[in-house]
C-alpha cells in the first residue's frame, strides 16, 4: 500500500509539476538563445550605422561647392554604414532565428520523452535483461 | 501523536520514503557506477565493429557473436540506471528547491520544511534527538560547529531513547527547523547542558543551522541551470553591434558585470535592495539621471553596484538601464597619465563623449572626488566641463564618495550637486555580515581545501569589527577571512575554529586577544600582584586593585566595547605611579616600550584637542591619533591629568565609555586594547596629613576623594568614569630601602657587564636614601642620586684606569661622604 502510495506521489510530480516544469525549461531555454542572438537589439537597431560609426555632417551648411561635397562625403559613408549594418544584421538575425526554429520544433519531441521517460527505463531494463538471458 | 503518523499526513513523506531507499549516496554511486559501464561497453562495441571482419576475429566470431547481445543488454541496462538515478535526483532537487524558493510558501499539506522532514524521518523509530543527530542536517551541523565524532557519539549512545508523544509546536503551519530546535533546546535538557559545556549557545546552534541550510540551498541552487536568472546572465553575441566603441574610456576602465562578484551565485547573500531601488529610480530619471553614492570608506559602495549589477545581468531593472554596461572608471589610471590641465581635460572630455555617443553604458566614477581634487590641482574648471554630460539626458553616471569628502567638499558645490540624486549606503549590521561572510568562507573552504567552524565565522565578523577600528567591516571580515585561510593552510591547520582565529588576529596585530590563555601569561595573569610587585615597592593595595581588573579584562568578563581598563592614579610626586605603569606595560603587554605616555600640563590651551587629534583646516595630524595608529594596544599614561584642557577631559570622558574617538579626518581610532592610566598629585597634601596622623589612606580613600572635588581639582562625574581610583601612599622608610637595594643592583648588573664588580654596605644604602630622597618628590631624585654619587665614580675609575676588568669597587662612607675604593 505504501508502496503504491509513494508510486503514486512520484507519478503525480512527474506528469504535474514536472511536466509544467519542463514546459518553462523549454520556455527558458528559448528565451535564452533569443537573447543569445541578441534578435531584439538586431531587430529595433537593423538600420542604425554600423557600431554608431558616423560621420559628424558640416555645421554651416552652405551653397559653396566645398561644404557641399563635403556634406555628400559625410553622407556616402554615413549611408554605408548604415547597409553595412544591415547586411550584417540580415546574416545573424538569420542564423538566430533558424537555431530558434529548429529549438521550437524540438518541443514535441522533449515532451514525448519525457512522458515516455518512465516507461522508457522499465523498457530499457526489461529489454536488457532479455537481451543477456536470451539464447 | 508519534512521529511516523505525523510524517504521513504530509504530502511530503513520499519523498522522504523513496531518499529513505534510494539515499542520495546510493544514486551517486549508480549514477557513477552507470556511467562508466556505459563508455566502457561504448568502447568495446566500437572496438567489436573495427575488427570484427578481421581475418584472427572470424576464428571467435561464434562466440563472440553469442557474447555481443549480452554486452548490448549490458549497456541498456547501464542506461536505464543512469535516467533512473538521475529522474531521481532531479524529484529531490524540485522538491528541496522548493523550500528555497517558496521557503514560506509551503501548501499547508506539506506540514513541514523538507529538512523537517529528513530529521523526523530519521528519527521516526527513535526520537526527534536521535533522529536530528542520525540526519545528514544534524551531522553537518555538529561539524560545523567543532564538535568531534567521539565527543557526539559518547553523548548520543548516553541518551536515553524517549519517543515523543505529542510533536513540537511550529510557530506558523508549517514546522521549520528552527522549531524543532527550539523544542530540542526546550525539552531536551542534556542536549542543552552538552553544547553549553563545548562553549555553544541556542543562538549559536540556530545560526549554524541558518549556514548548513544556506550551504545546502547553493548547492541545490547552483544545479538549476535552467533557470531564468542565470540563462539571462549570458551575453547577447551580436550585442555590441547596435552600440558605439569606446577607444579611450577602455583604456581606463573595466566592466564591472564581469566581476567574479556579480556573477558569483553565492554573493546574492549580500543584495542591498533598498539602495538598488533608490538607484533605479534615480537613474530613470528624464533628466540628470546621475547618482551620489556616499558612505563610509570601503567596499559597501561597490557592493552596491555589484548588487545593481546582478540585477542587470538577470534583466530585472527598469527599462532605462536594461542591456545596459556598467562601466568602472579607475580614476587612478587616468590621472596618472594626465601631466598637465590641457591633457587632463583632453582624455576626460572624450571619455564622457565616447559615453554619450556608445548609448549603453552607464558610468561609475569610483573615488569621485580623487578626480575633481586632481582637476582643481591641475587648474581645470572640472564643474564646468562636467555639468553639460551630467545634464544630458542620455548620460547616466554613479560616483561614489566617501562620507566625509562628501561633507567637506561636495556639500558646498551646489552646481555640481544639483545634477546628482544623493543616496546614503547604510552600513551592516553584524547579522548581515556573518551571512556575506558564510557565503565568502564556503568558496574559501573549496579553495584552500580547509573546514572553517560556526564560532570562527563569528570571530572573524566580529574579531574584524573589534580589532581594525577603521575601515567597513564587511571588507575587514573578508580580507580576514582571505588571509587567514593561505596562513592556515601554511601552518597546516585544516579546520579552523574561534581559537584559530585569535591566534592569527594576535599574529597580525601584536593584541593579546581573549581566546587561548598560554600558560606563559596564564603564569603572568595568576602572579600579577608578583610580577609588579618585583619593580613597584610599597603600594600593594594599589597594585592589588589594578591586577583584578586586568584579570577580568584578559579572561573577556570586561565590556568589549570600552577600554581593557582606566585608572586613576592620586598620590604624591614619587611614589611609584609611574612606574606602576611601566610595570603594567612589561609584564601584560611583554615590553616597557608598550607605555605611551602623554605630558597632560602640555594640553591646557584651547588648540589642545587639535593637537592631540589633528586639525581639519590645516590637515596636520594628531599626537594621540598618531600614537594610537602605531600602537593599538599597550598602556598610556597620562601624566598630570587634571591639568588638561576641558574639551581634552571630555574627549576621554568619550574615549573611557566607548573605547574610539574620531580624528580630524572622521576616522574612528580604536582604544579598546589600551591601558589608560591617569596620574594626578591632587590630594597629595592631605595624604601625607592621613599619613602623619598614622592612619592608611587606603581606608580614607572618600575622604581623599571629597577633598579633592570641593577644592575644584577635578569633577566627580570624571572620577566616576575611571574603572578604578587608586591611592599611593607616600613611601616609607623600608620601601625606600627597597628601591634603593634594587637600583643599586640594576646598577651593580650594568656595572658587571664591564667585567668589574661592586660592594656596598646597608650604610650606602641608607646615605642614598638620606641624600636622593624627599618628602615632595619622593623616590624620584635617587635615581639621579645614584648616577651622580655611584655611577659617577665608577666611571672617573674606569677612566683613569684604576678599575680594570676583575676588580671590584667598593663604596663606603667616611664622614658623611661617599667614597669609592679598588680592592
Amino acid at each position: 500500500m505504501n508502496f503504491l502510495k509513494t508510486i503514486f506521489g512520484y507519478l503525480k510530480w512527474h506528469y504535474g509539476k514536472a511536466l509544467f516544469a519542463t514546459f518553462s525549461l523549454w520556455k527558458n531555454l528559448l528565451f535564452f538563445l533569443l537573447r543569445f542572438f541578441s534578435l531584439k537589439s538586431l531587430l529595433t537597431n537593423f538600420f542604425a550605422p554600423w557600431k554608431r560609426l558616423t560621420e559628424s555632417y558640416p555645421r554651416n551648411f552652405g551653397i559653396d561647392s566645398d561644404t557641399l561635397k563635403k556634406y555628400l562625403n559625410t553622407f556616402t559613408i554615413n549611408t554605408i554604414m548604415r547597409l553595412f549594418g544591415m547586411i550584417f544584421r540580415t546574416f545573424a538575425i538569420t542564423i538566430g532565428l533558424i537555431c530558434c526554429l529548429t529549438f521550437i520544433l524540438l518541443l514535441p519531441f522533449t515532451l514525448a520523452f519525457w512522458l515516455a521517460l518512465p516507461v522508457l527505463i522499465i523498457g530499457s531494463f526489461l529489454f536488457g535483461l532479455v537481451l543477456i538471458f536470451s539464447y | 501523536m508519534k512521529i511516523n503518523d505525523y510524517l504521513k499526513q504530509s504530502s511530503l513523506h513520499n519523498v522522504l520514503t523513496v531518499e529513505s531507499i534510494v539515499s542520495e549516496n546510493f544514486r551517486n554511486k549508480i549514477s557513477k557506477f552507470s556511467e562508466n559501464m556505459i563508455y566502457i561497453i561504448i568502447f568495446v562495441i566500437i572496438i567489436y565493429f573495427l575488427i570484427k571482419d578481421t581475418e584472427k576475429f572470424i576464428i571467435y566470431k561464434q562466440a563472440i557473436d553469442f557474447i555481443i547481445p549480452k554486452i548490448i543488454g549490458l549497456l541498456f541496462i547501464n542506461i536505464g540506471l543512469l535516467f533512473f538515478s538521475k529522474l531521481i535526483d532531479f524529484y529531490f532537487s524540485s522538491t528541496y528547491y522548493f523550500e528555497k524558493i517558496t521557503k514560506n510558501n509551503y501548501s499547508k499539506d506539506e506540514m513541514y520544511t523538507f529538512s523537517v522532514g529528513r530529521v523526523l524521518y530519521a528519527g521516526r523509530k527513535t526520537d526527534i534527538l536521535h533522529g536530528f543527530m542520525d540526519s545528514k542536517i544534524g551531522k553537518e551541523v555538529f561539524l560545523r560547529l567543532g564538535i568531534g565524532d567521539e565527543d557526539k557519539e559518547n553523548f548520543y549512545n548516553t541518551q536515553k531513547i524517549e519517543p515523543e508523544d505529542v510533536m513540537p509546536q511550529s510557530k506558523g503551519d508549517i514546522m521549520k527547523l528552527e522549531d524543532i530546535i527550539n523544542y530540542l533546546c526546550d525539552y531536551k535538557k542534556n542536549f542543552i547542558s552538552f553544547l553549553n559545556e563545548k562553549g555553544i549557545n541556542k543562538n549559536d546552534l540556530l545560526g549554524t543551522i541558518n549556514w548548513v541550510i544556506y550551504e545546502i540551498e547553493s548547492e541545490e541552487y547552483e544545479k538549476q541551470w535552467w533557470r531564468p536568472e542565470t540563462l539571462l546572465k549570458t551575453k547577447g553575441m551580436f550585442d555590441d553591434w547596435s552600440f558605439g566603441k569606446t577607444y579611450v574610456l577602455d583604456k581606463y576602465s573595466r566592466n564591472i558585470l564581469e566581476d567574479e562578484e556579480v556573477n558569483s551565485e553565492a554573493m546574492i547573500i549580500s543584495n542591498r535592495e533598498s539602495e538598488v531601488v533608490q538607484i533605479e529610480n534615480a537613474l530613470s530619471k528624464s533628466s540628470g539621471s546621475n547618482v551620489m553614492l556616499v558612505g563610509n570608506p570601503g567596499q559597501e559602495k561597490i557592493q552596491v553596484i555589484w548588487s545593481l549589477c546582478r540585477n542587470l545581468k538577470k534583466r530585472k531593472v527598469t527599462s532605462k538601464i536594461l542591456g545596459k554596461k556598467a562601466i568602472l572608471l579607475s580614476v587612478n589610471s587616468l590621472i596618472s597619465v594626465c601631466k598637465d590641465k590641457n591633457s587632463f581635460e583632453e582624455q576626460l572630455i572624450k571619455i564622457l563623449n565616447e559615453v554619450t555617443h556608445s548609448g549603453n553604458i552607464f558610468l561609475v566614477i569610483d573615488n569621485f572626488i580623487q578626480l575633481s581634487n586632481t582637476a582643481k590641482k591641475l587648474g581645470s574648471d572640472f564643474t564646468n566641463i562636467f555639468n553639460p554630460f551630467l545634464e544630458n539626458s542620455i548620460v547616466q553616471i554613479i560616483a561614489l564618495v566617501n562620507t566625509n569628502d562628501f561633507h567637506q567638499y561636495i556639500e558646498k558645490d551646489k552646481t555640481l550637486l544639483n545634477n546628482f540624486e544623493v543616496i546614503y549606503v547604510k552600513p551592516l549590521a553584524t547579522e548581515e555580515i556573518i551571512k556575506i561572510i558564510y557565503a565568502s568562507a564556503l568558496n574559501t573552504e573549496k579553495h584552500y581545501g580547509i573546514y572553517f567552524t560556526y564560532q570562527a565565522i563569528k570571530e572573524l565578523a566580529e574579531g574584524s569589527a573589534y580589532y581594525f577600528s577603521d575601515g567597513v567591516s564587511t571588507d575587514k571580515a573578508i580580507s580576514l577571512l582571505n588571509e587567514i585561510s593561505p596562513w592556515a593552510k601554511r601552518n597546516d591547520k585544516i579546520i579552523i575554529g574561534k581559537d584559530e582565529v585569535l591566534d592569527f588576529i594576535e599574529k597580525k596585530t601584536n593584541i593579546p586577544t581573549s581566546g587561548k590563555i598560554s600558560i606563559d601569561e596564564k603564569d603572568k595573569l595568576l602572579k600579577l600582584e608578583e610580577l609588579i610587585q618585583k619593580r613597584v615597592i610599597g603600594q600593594d593595595d594599589a597594585i592589588v586593585a589594578i591586577s583584578n581588573a586586568l584579570r577580568r579584562a584578559r579572561t573577556g568578563v570586561r565590556n568589549q566595547n570600552k577600554p581593557i581598563g582606566s585608572f586613576l592614579f592620586f598620590g604624591p610626586t614619587g611614589v611609584g605611579k609611574t612606574e606602576t605603569a611601566k610595570a603594567l606595560a612589561y609584564v601584560f603587554f611583554g615590553n616597557e616600550e608598550n607605555m605611551m605616555r602623554l605630558d597632560m600640563s602640555e594640553y591646557q590651551t584651547d588648540d589642545a584637542i587639535e593637537k592631540l587629534t589633528g586639525s581639519f583646516t590645516t590637515g596636520k595630524t594628531g599626537i594621540f591619533s598618531d600614537m594610537l595608529r602605531e600602537k593599538q594596544y599597550g598602556v598610556i599614561l597620562l601624566d598630570e591629568f587634571e591639568k588638561a584642557n576641558k574639551d581634552v577631559l571630555n574627549l576621554f570622558l568619550q574615549i573611557f565609555d566607548e573605547g574610539f574617538f574620531s580624528d580630524m579626518s572622521g576616522q574612528k581610532i580604536n582604544t579598546r586594547n589600551i591601558i589608560f592610566i591617569a596620574t594626578s598629585n591632587a590630594g597629595a597634601d592631605t595624604i601625607f596629613d592621613i599619613v602623619n596622623k598614622g592612619e592608611n589612606p587606603k581606608n580614607k580613600k572618600e575622604e581623599i576623594i571629597a577633598d579633592i572635588v570641593s577644592r575644584g581639582l577635578f569633577k566627580p562625574e570624571l572620577i566616576n568614569r575611571f574603572d578604578g581610583t587608586i591611592i599611593f601612599k607616600p613611601l616609607e622608610h623600608d620601601d625606600l630601602l627597597k628601591i634603593a637595594d634594587i637600583m643599586l643592583k640594576k646598577v651593580s648588573e650594568r656595572i658587571l657587564e664591564k667585567g668589574l664588580s661592586i660592594e656596598y654596605g646597608d650604610d650606602v644604602i641608607e646615605y642614598i636614601i638620606t641624600n636622593g630622597t624627599n618628602k615632595v618628590f619622593g623616590a624620584r631624585p635617587m635615581n639621579r642620586f645614584i648616577q651622580d654619587s655611584i655611577e659617577a665614580q665608577t666611571a672617573k675609575l674606569i677612566i683613569s684606569g684604576e678599575a680594570v676588568s676583575g676588580r671590584t669597587i667598593k663604596f663606603i662612607i667616611e664622614n658623611n661622604i661617599l667614597l669609592a675604593k679598588i680592592v
